[in-house]
């Protein structure tokens, strides 16, 4: 076999500065003419892949792929060089050096992606949008005050660096043309929020994009893969249960790294090459962490018969992550979800609340990459109504047209119940609440405030 | 249920599927029985008939009849075993198998559970079968997917006893079936989920979920049809669905990976669910500006390791779509591929779209201009992924 070794010169994109984890990997692969694939692996900052290929290989394209999908291929001749290598640099992207760790989990077309100093998205129009921190403790939300350490602003992106105690966090974003959503942060650390104008033509998107990190690349990378079901991806992150396994292993350095090494156990079904004890230890000492107790739930719940005795049990579990706040990572989000509907059978019995907040939150769940997202007026509340304008006179976005024309249904007598009350006809978009009072918002964050 | 193929061999791992297209609803606005109190607006489909025999059609023709393995189930490893299916159509749909023509049975929510029962029972026999279940039709989705069978709307006393909830549905299954099983679901929601999650609904899952019972399962993938709206459902005058069309083109040999060591391409669920997402991308850049376009988006879960659901011998096919700029240039020039074998295909001096199929690989992309006044374009390695590649090469002055 001969060996190729692909670096990653990723200097800009690893955040500028090193996190708390090791540095960002990411997947590559080694293709003949054809598009076999020859062999694969991760490269990282700290250390490069080294691929084995077939010693009959003459040709091989190297190809790096980012979590938005977007990959760079690199051809080598493997006669040419004794030791055939291969460098991948982030120099062409992102002139502006603070947004460049977002961008491999933006959209491919990303203008952020383009090496231009001079991008204008236009963002002044959305020097209305208004931000909003929340924390949760002793299980209710609280809004905080936003300061953020740092800010940053281009033509095409706004940025915040945050420093969260160990708890569950909540950014919501909201404006007139901005449906109101709220995006988990990951606590106990730094968070930085990069906030760009939507890239991509699916219907679903929103106005506004959110990337978040904690500065876990490796974990954060995994995740990332995880919440595009990009498997392949994933498991080429450097033999990925190998990782998952050490991120899980060091939990009492980095909860939330543990909590993302459990989360490629559990969707790859190798929940059971980890002790359960380390289940059981991450839920129990890290009280704070909704996703640490919802792991443990689910991976009882796949294991099937619970023995007798187990304390805490599946329901214990599911309830104790709700007591604690919402997931952290979307994965927690699809996982809180299959819980509530695995033991609906038992709430519905004693107190379908937990059921149906669960429910709730996967009915008004939204996008936001590996973070937890979701649609809603305030974090208790989360709710597939599209809410937009400002906090204090909040409006409907959009009203379903099968309520607003005349129809062979309405006329039939159908009729559709509604958590909130439908006008009657159609209403122009700026038509405010009437019950909401309105208020100068000029105590709300805005990103106006942050400036060039 | 209409059972239409069965070549199971005891022992032997297979490939087995069940198949549901509901056009006709009864109860729902246009039918023919008396209306339901709460028909939601919905109507009859034209659609879901014509894609079901569309997919069923795809199953069962032998790659020898069809001259082309990639047009055909191809998996040397879990051949196909059983195809069963269920239509609900005005007039019923009848299919050609290989015992000759049948009339399938209509999918009322009793004939889909013993279907369904029965088909879950093939997938039991070996550790190793693959289970493919498909539906199209009504549906709706809150947090769960919740999918409408043909007499839904009967029972006005208990609405949703006629609908199934396919979410709880797979989360059952995956503790009952050792194997791999694939969701093909085209159900658009022509209800918004702000809506749906006001009705109610609470139709119970095909089968209960045994919470005793370890998850078992080695692979799982659904992938889910989510447009909203009608006009998303399908291309108007009662053709195959934009997400059946989809499913059926990349399994048609515009998927998959041969990883190192594999003597096959293989096709599975990753790999269809991104072929089918970009598939229709493709789809509404043709369709753009003509009647009943629009984006149409699909969605997918993916679980456990990766098990093909096709074992292609050949490399898959792209959809290569070469444009250039400015347009009035187009007829100017030749657009040409080389692959790095050698291979070349062009389209010379004509005012439209290059659009080629060609085997993915590696390829120099460019245009030059026969005559030699206009600068040539190229793009010295260009990386062909399946399904689909798409370029504008611009001419600058």
């Amino acid at each position: 076999m001969k060996e190729l070794t692909v670096w990653l010169d990723y200097g800009m994109a690893d955040f500028g500065r090193r996190g708390p984890a090791s540095g960002l990997a990411l997947p590559v692969k080694a293709l003949d003419a054809e598009g076999s694939v020859l062999s694969e692996g991760a490269a990282s900052v700290d250390l490069p892949a080294r691929l084995q290929v077939p010693d009959t290989t003459d040709l091989a394209f190297v190809r790096l792929t980012w979590p938005s999908g977007h990959s760079e291929t690199q051809r080598v001749d493997l006669r040419a060089q004794p030791k055939p290598s291969v460098r991948f640099n982030d120099s062409r992207i992102a002139p502006n050096e603070w947004s460049a760790w977002a961008i491999p989990k933006l959209n491919p077309q990303t203008p952020l992606a383009r090496a231009e100093r001079s991008i204008d998205l236009g963002l002044d129009r959305f020097d209305k949008v208004w931000l909003r921190l929340w924390r949760f403790d002793r299980e209710t939300w609280k809004k905080q005050t936003l300061q953020p350490e740092q800010t940053y602003r281009s033509g095409a992106a706004w940025q915040l660096d945050l420093r969260l105690d160990a708890a569950p966090w909540l950014l919501q974003i909201g404006g007139s043309l901005v449906t109101w959503r709220l995006v988990s942060l990951p606590g106990g650390g730094p968070a930085r929020v990069l906030i760009t104008p939507k890239d991509s033509n699916d219907p679903r998107a929103d106005a506004l994009k959110v990337v978040v990190t904690g500065f876990r690349a490796d974990a954060e990378t995994l995740l990332e893969f995880l919440a595009r079901d990009a498997l392949r991806a994933v498991d080429a992150l450097a033999g990925s249960a190998a990782l998952a396994q050490q991120l899980f292993a060091e939990k009492f350095e980095d909860p939330l790294s543990a909590v993302a090494g459990a989360y490629y156990l559990l969707r790859f079904d190798a929940w059971d090459r980890v002790p359960l004890r380390w289940f059981e230890t991450l839920s129990r000492s890290f009280e704070w962490l909704p996703d640490a107790a919802l792991v443990h739930c689910i991976r009882l719940l796949r294991e099937g018969a619970t023995p007798r005795g187990t304390s805490p049990g599946p329901h214990e579990l599911f309830a104790q992550s709700l007591q604690r706040g919402w997931p952290i990572y979307a994965e927690g989000v699809t996982l809180l979800h299959e819980a509530a509907a695995s033991l609906r059978g038992s709430f519905a019995r004693s107190d379908p609340t937990p059921f149906e907040r669960a429910r709730a939150l996967g009915t008004a769940r939204a996008w936001a990459g590996a973070a937890a997202s979701f649609y809603g007026r305030s974090p208790d509340e989360p709710s597939p109504l599209q809410w937009v304008g400002m906090p204090r006179a909040p409006r409907r976005r959009r009203l379903d047209p099968a309520l607003m024309a005349p129809s062979e249904g309405r006329s039939a007598g159908s009729s559709l119940a509604f958590a909130e009350s439908a006008p009657k006809r159609r209403a122009p978009p700026k038509s405010p609440n009437p019950r909401a009072i309105r208020v100068p918002s000029g105590d709300e964050f805005l990103l106006g405030n942050i400036k060039r | 249920m209409t059972l239409l193929h069965d070549a199971t061999v005891a022992g032997q791992p297979g490939t087995h599927v069940l198949a549901i297209g509901v056009g006709t609803y009864p109860h729902l606005l246009g039918g023919s029985k008396k209306l339901a109190n709460k028909p939601l607006g919905l109507k009859q489909l034209q659609s879901p008939p014509v894609s079901l025999k569309a997919l069923l059609d795809w199953f069962m023709t032998p790659p020898a009849a069809n001259g082309n393995a990639a047009g055909s189930f191809v998996n040397a490893q879990a051949p196909l075993a059983s195809v069963a299916a269920l239509a609900s159509s005005d007039p019923a749909l009848v299919i050609g198998a290989p015992q000759g023509a049948k009339t399938l049975d209509p999918a009322t929510r009793q004939n889909i559970q013993l279907a369904f029962e029965a088909w879950l029972d093939r997938l039991k026999s070996h550790p190793d079968n693959i289970g493919v279940f498909y539906f199209c039709g009504h549906g709706l989705e809150v947090s769960d997917h919740y999918l409408l069978a043909e007499d839904f709307g009967q029972s006005n006393a208990q609405p949703w006893t006629q609908a199934f909830d396919i979410s709880m549905t797979m989360r059952a299954v995956e503790r009952e079936v050792a194997g791999t099983v694939y969701y093909f679901i085209d159900a658009c929601r022509e209800i918004a989920r702000d809506v749906a999650a006001t009705l109610g609904a609470n139709p119970a899952s095909l089968f209960a979920v045994d919470l005793n019972k370890k998850v078992v399962r080695k692979s799982l993938t659904a992938i889910f049809a989510t447009g909203e709206g009608e006009l998303a459902f399908a291309p108007q005058g009662g053709a195959v669905s934009r997400f059946t069309a989809a499913l059926l083109c990349a399994m048609s040999g515009y998927c998959g990976i041969k990883a190192a060591g594999s003597a096959t391409w293989n096709v599975d669920g990753e790999g269809i669910a991104n072929a089918v997402r970009q598939l229709m991308e493709y789809d509404a850049l043709d369709m753009a500006g003509k009647p009943g376009s629009g984006l149409q988006v699909s969605a997918q879960s993916i679980q456990g390791i990766s098990v093909p659901l096709l074992r292609l011998p050949a490399a898959p096919k792209v959809k290569v779509r070469l444009d250039l700029t400015p347009a009035q240039r187009r007829a100017l020039y030749e657009i040409y591929l080389l692959s790095t074998q050698g291979n070349r295909v062009a389209q010379s001096l004509v005012d439209q779209v290059f659009k080629i199929d060609v085997p993915r690989g590696f390829y120099e992309i460019g245009a030059t201009d026969p005559a030699g006044a206009l600068p040539a374009v190229v793009h010295a390695q260009e990386e062909l992924m399946p399904p689909m590649y798409s370029l504008t090469l611009q001419s600058h002055p």
